[in-house]
């Protein structure tokens, strides 16, 4: 299980690493090599590190160690096949954690992106619909009677596309360079993040790796089911390129903008899911 | 700074031994998966943590970030 655990960090870090080459490529500009984001983690976890004075202490180093922990507990809920509510609880937890990065360094910087972590909770609401849909369907939340449902009626990607498109625009939403990733936007350096630097960073590191493996995983088992592992992978990387097209061809919104179109997709999407549960 | 490093250290050890240890009794059926899962949630960030600050470069004297104009 820790051979998984470390997998899955250097699996999700080797996605984010194509996402930055893929989008590159797009842009006609080289990119850095896929491997770019496990050197960082390396680099970062080498460089000399200390805790800003204006910073609480406790908080500054304490949110490292959940974000990792929510994650891990996070792979292993969907490895077992448990309930996608306490995924979706997790995801929340993790909303939590960003605003506490922000809160905890006393930076102006790191403060407004946790502010902006806080307006970007609309970005959730479309996942919402998506369980919601998913259990009307399959009648439970496990995701192992998920998967099982998908062998007798195949894949719900297929049965319902739109419960799958709220599902990629909230991966969309937590992928860097992506049109609504305002709480890493550059006019706030590097937005909830700035101040935690070095090995804090590195941690936040191993955490984004995890975090993009679940999130990835998660997709192609729900929407897509149980599938032979090195197809899952295979999966996770053409899903990770589709991202990175929509996000080296889209600009990042501001803010409201974020939000507004958020919100309006949500509403679509809360219509869909009203009329799936009046017609199902 | 030498004994906040051996600190790390003996922190270090102590958890990844608790998930060598939780391995190895998981394997041989005594432990249940859920409850090494549970060790895993706790110890792997400490591990992560504590092996990152025991390698790094050197430590520095606390700053004060750019607050505002």
């Amino acid at each position: 299980m820790i051979g998984y655990l470390l997998f899955a960090v250097t699996f999700g870090l080797l996605l984010l690493g194509i996402h930055r080459k893929a989008i590159a490529r797009i842009q006609r500009r080289p990119g850095p090599p896929i491997w770019q984001e496990i050197l960082h983690m390396l680099k970062f976890s080498f460089k000399s590190t200390w805790i800003p004075a204006t910073a609480s202490d406790t908080l500054f180093v304490g949110v490292v160690l959940v974000a990792i922990g929510i994650w891990s507990a996070a792979l292993f809920v969907l490895l077992a096949g448990g309930s996608i509510l306490i995924i979706f609880g997790i995801y929340m937890l993790h909303k939590i954690v960003e605003h506490g990065f922000g809160l905890s360094s006393g930076s102006p910087y790191g403060k407004f992106g946790g502010v902006r972590s806080v307006i970007s909770a609309a970005s959730e609401i479309p996942l919402f619909v998506s369980v919601a849909v998913v259990a009307l369907y399959t009648q439970s939340l496990d995701i192992s009677s998920i998967i099982q449902y998908q062998k007798v009626n195949g894949p719900l990607l297929f049965i319902v596309p739109l419960a799958a498109v709220a599902m990629y625009l909230v991966i969309l939403s937590k992928m860097p360079f992506g049109p609504f990733s305002i709480v890493e936007s550059k006019e706030l350096v590097s937005g909830y993040k700035t101040e935690h630097f070095g090995v804090w960073r590195a941690g936040l590191q191993v955490s984004n790796g995890l975090k993009t493996y679940v999130l990835m995983f998660l997709f192609i088992i729900v929407f897509i089911g149980g599938i032979p592992l090195w197809l899952t992978l295979a999966g996770m990387i053409l899903l990770t390129i589709t991202l990175s097209f929509v996000c080296a061809m889209s600009p990042m919104l501001s803010p409201f903008d974020s939000v507004t179109v958020q919100m309006i997709i949500t509403g679509i999407m809360v219509a869909y899911a009203a009329v799936l549960g009046v017609f199902a | 700074m030498t004994k906040k490093k051996d600190i790390l250290r003996a922190l270090g050890l102590l958890t990844g031994a608790i998930i060598l240890i939780g391995l190895i009794l998981q394997q041989g059926g005594i432990l249940s998966l859920a409850v090494y899962e549970a060790v895993l949630v706790v110890c792997f960030p400490i591990v992560v943590i504590c092996v990152f600050l025991w390698w790094m470069a050197r430590e520095h004297g606390e700053d004060i970030p750019f607050i505002g104009y």
